[in-house]
């Protein structure tokens, strides 16, 4: 019979199994035909693999359940969550705050109640109307005829209340399940009344720290169930209060759709003695937002280890993100940064810095940081840390893309191939920035692109990065934009831009209606190189080189090939040029030679103007379009570690719709890092972030 | 001389010798005739993650008896021999439909590799319901 050291142990396929059972058959005679496929003993042979298989897999998924890194039914990985002492958010209601005004009211009603719960019908959004409620009373008087209720709270989701009697020997674990999965546990209310004739109440709290709880505390406990809903559970009074016999528990709380009902600008009301009022006016101060699912088995997997190892302090970088992530509920935050204040540039010992993105919303309100730093960050701290909340400094990214389409490899239209780029600009944006200490790699970029369809030959990316920067009319403020990366050095090319442009008051008092900003690398500037922009024909002798512009000195020659410009060599770098021309005079004659009758044409090439330091100067159009500068130096330009400056920059008025001027630069690096409040991010917003160019070959 | 056992199966009645107490087994020709049945009975999505063993013959005997389905299920079984029993050459399947009895008659006849005696299956293929 076969020898034991032969049977394969390794594998789990149904093949792999079947396979080693015919091998292990093979060392024996007595029953030989295992590989035959009709034969019995291979029938035999295949149930007995299928069992292995099934046996094997089932292992596999008990097994894969049993860890936290790789559960993937939520069950599972809630309950690991649950042994780190880990509660995953629920989902949350989208809230919105409006503003009722109501004119030409009766004067014989005095009063009204609109009571906790009123609801409000939201416009359609995806062809869905959503249901918002208040969370509060209102007690309006009429003393004019006109109310002006502001500031009103909405939540979307729909109010429900359960009424449970509760019986010990049906229910000894005090167990509630909350029949909707998807509620928002911050509108929950428990309310536990003594019995159905005796009508007195206690208000129980979500249990929140173990080491307050006496026999008497009244909270509840809640926890996510096997089968993803929640179930809410009672003290032991032992650690809590119990229940009795008899108690009636009342559950009240909003079953919500989460952030399916963010962006809602437009709220009716409903159900409301107001309601009938004709000149009543919903006004919406704030889209709904902040609406969000229930925390995903991703998010958890992430957090709840964090958090465990945090044990309710922050100490660590990963112990402040984890725990300032927390409060995903109060706060709609995004993404969140912490570094120590001996990280920091300048050293700052005893701080610790902290920068948050919001969902929506570019930077924090004033309000937002107190509580922040008070009620989330400060009760987590060590004494001695004292927390600072840096505000999130933003690097806009501007993506031009020509791309080269070989047009017999591919059915899809310009339009096709444009939106295919456009989502996987967008989808690498959103997967590999947006975050803090991101990096975007441009040659990756590139190959992304390349490798999106088999018709696209090659890509070029035309990047720049923008800041906005907002100044005040009038007042004269100094701005640094700092880009943290080499800014290319470039008269020529526009590498330093301000737009949209502005209006000047000049020194004879003058407003001067369109002003714009460029840059004039420093004095000791000359010619670096000269790149070829295109090569042209018919160059079978070298062409003149001619660089003109405002410096001096500048020499270079042609070396050609193939009736093409190969290179352009500089003899002289010259000096003083902020800006430079690079003409190409052809040199062939009609005169003898094999290829006479053709002149060199459509050579074209530039100049790299070199320099790290530079000014930023003001210039304007006058009456009969020639440039004339305003200042020759409001700022100043360190190219090398891409500061851009503004000494006392005081524009009259903005020419754009917001008052904002965006400061574009081009990078001189193909590597761009994000770190400490640096968010390198893609405007989702601006249609204009990501423009395709479709070359067809 | 005793015959040289070059192919040996399970006997698939799981008979029991009379005289050693231990399970029959089926040799040479009778296993490769065995498997051929075996292999000519199996449906396709019969056997686990084996889609493709199998012929369609159940499935045919449901159809009108008549020769161009005799014909189809010639190439079936045909294809299925050919494909999953290596030890057989010379393949020859003849199919006969015989209507007044709503049967199939298959006649297969091979010959076992490196013998020289003519084997012959006979069938006759009868719907039960």
């Amino acid at each position: 019979m076969a020898a034991n050291s032969n049977m394969q142990l390794v594998g789990t396929d149904f093949d792999q199994i079947k396979n080693n059972l015919v091998n292990f058959l093979k060392d024996q005679n007595i029953l030989s035909d295992a590989s035959y496929t009709g034969s019995v003993l291979s029938i035999l042979l295949d149930i007995l693999a299928y069992n292995t298989h099934y046996n094997a897999f089932y292992t596999n998924m008990v097994g894969n359940e049993m860890f936290l890194d790789t559960a993937t039914r939520r069950s599972s990985v809630i309950s690991h969550a649950k042994v780190l002492g880990y509660n995953p958010s629920s989902s949350s209601c989208s809230t919105a705050i409006v503003d009722i005004e109501i004119t030409g009211l009766d004067l014989a009603i005095r009063s009204f109640v609109m009571p906790k719960y009123t609801k409000f019908l939201s416009e359609k959004l995806d062809g869905k109307n959503y249901t918002f409620v208040t969370t509060r009373e209102y007690f309006l008087s009429n003393e004019t005829g006109n109310f002006n209720l502001q500031g009103v709270t909405l939540k979307q989701g729909t109010p429900l209340t359960y009424r449970i009697l509760y019986n010990s020997s049906n229910n000894p674990e005090t167990k509630f399940r909350i029949p909707e999965p998807n509620i928002d546990l911050d509108t929950l209310e428990v309310i536990v009344q003594k019995s159905g004739t005796d009508f007195r109440v206690d208000t129980y709290t979500k249990y929140d720290d173990l080491l307050t709880l006496d026999p008497n505390s009244k909270v509840y406990f809640i926890q996510e169930s096997l089968d993803n809903n929640y179930e809410i559970y009672f003290g032991n009074n032992v650690l809590g209060k119990g229940l009795d016999d008899g108690n009636i528990v009342i559950l009240s709380y909003l079953a919500t759709s989460g952030a399916e009902a963010n962006d809602i600008r437009n709220f009716s009301l409903l159900d409301s003695p107001l309601a009938s009022y004709d000149n009543l006016v919903v006004t919406t101060v704030q889209p709904s937002f902040v609406g969000s699912n229930k925390e995903s088995i991703e998010s958890i997997k992430y957090i709840a280890p964090k958090t465990y190892s945090a044990q309710g302090r922050a100490v660590t970088n990963n112990d402040y993100i984890a725990l300032i992530r927390k409060n995903r509920n109060k706060f709609p935050i995004d993404i969140v940064n912490v570094w120590s204040g001996e990280e920091n540039d300048p050293p700052i010992f005893g701080k610790v810095f902290v920068a948050v993105k919001l969902v929506s919303g570019y930077t924090l309100t004033e309000s937002q940081k107190r509580i922040l730093k008070e009620d989330i960050i400060k009760p987590i701290s060590l004494v001695t840390v004292d927390p600072e909340i840096v505000d999130v400094d933003y690097t806009f990214l501007k993506i031009e893309t020509n791309v080269l389409v070989d047009r017999s490899k591919t059915l899809l239209s310009d339009g096709e191939i444009r939106t295919r780029i456009i989502t996987d600009v967008k989808n690498y944006a959103s997967n590999t920035l947006n975050s803090f200490e991101s990096t975007l790699i441009i040659p990756n970029f590139v190959a992304s692109i390349n490798s999106l369809d088999s018709s696209i030959i090659t890509n070029q990316q035309n990047i720049y990065l923008q800041k906005r920067i907002l100044p005040e009319p009038g007042i004269a403020k100094t701005f640094t934009v700092d880009f943290s990366v080499p800014i290319k050095r470039d008269v020529f090319s526009k590498s330093i831009t301000v737009s949209p442009s502005f209006q000047y008051i000049d020194s004879l008092g003058a407003t001067r209606t369109e002003v714009f900003l460029e840059q004039v690398p420093s004095d000791l500037t000359y010619i670096e190189s000269i790149e070829i922009l295109n090569p042209g024909i018919y160059y079978y002798i070298a062409p003149t080189i001619i660089i003109s512009g405002d410096g001096t000195g500048a020499t270079a020659k042609a070396i050609v090939s193939d009736g093409k410009i190969k290179q352009i060599l500089l003899t002289n770098s010259g000096k003083n040029y902020t800006q430079a021309i690079v003409q190409i005079i052809p040199n062939e004659t009609l005169a003898g030679g094999t290829n006479s009758g053709y002149i060199g044409m459509m050579g074209s090439a530039r100049a790299i103007i070199s320099g790290r330091y530079g000014n930023l100067r003001t210039y304007y159009y006058n009456n009969v379009g020639l440039k004339t500068i305003l200042n020759g130096n409001i700022g100043t330009v360190d190219y090398q570690n891409g500061v851009i400056t503004l000494n006392e920059f005081m524009p009259s008025e903005i020419n754009g719709t917001n008052g904002v001027l965006t400061v574009s630069v081009i990078p001189d690096s193909t590597i761009i890092e994000s770190k400490k409040n640096k968010l390198l991010t893609l405007d989702v917003d601006d249609p204009s972030s990501v423009t395709v160019n479709i070359i067809s070959k | 001389m005793a015959e040289q056992i070059l192919y040996s199966d399970l006997d698939l009645m799981f008979k029991i010798h009379a005289v050693r107490k231990d399970l029959v087994r089926s040799t040479n020709e009778q296993a490769i005739i065995r498997s051929v049945k075996n292999l000519v009975l199996t449906n396709h999505y019969e056997r686990p993650f084996q889609a493709g063993v199998g012929s369609n013959v159940r499935k045919m005997l449901f159809e009108p008896i008549t020769s161009m389905t005799a014909n189809y299920l010639q190439k079936e079984i045909d294809q299925v021999i050919r494909t999953f029993e290596p030890r057989v050459s010379s393949l020859r399947v003849d199919v006969e439909a015989l209507p007044d009895n709503n049967a199939m008659n298959v006649v297969i006849r091979f010959y076992i590799t490196n013998s020289t005696n003519l084997t012959r299956i006979d069938m006759l293929l009868e719907r039960l319901r």
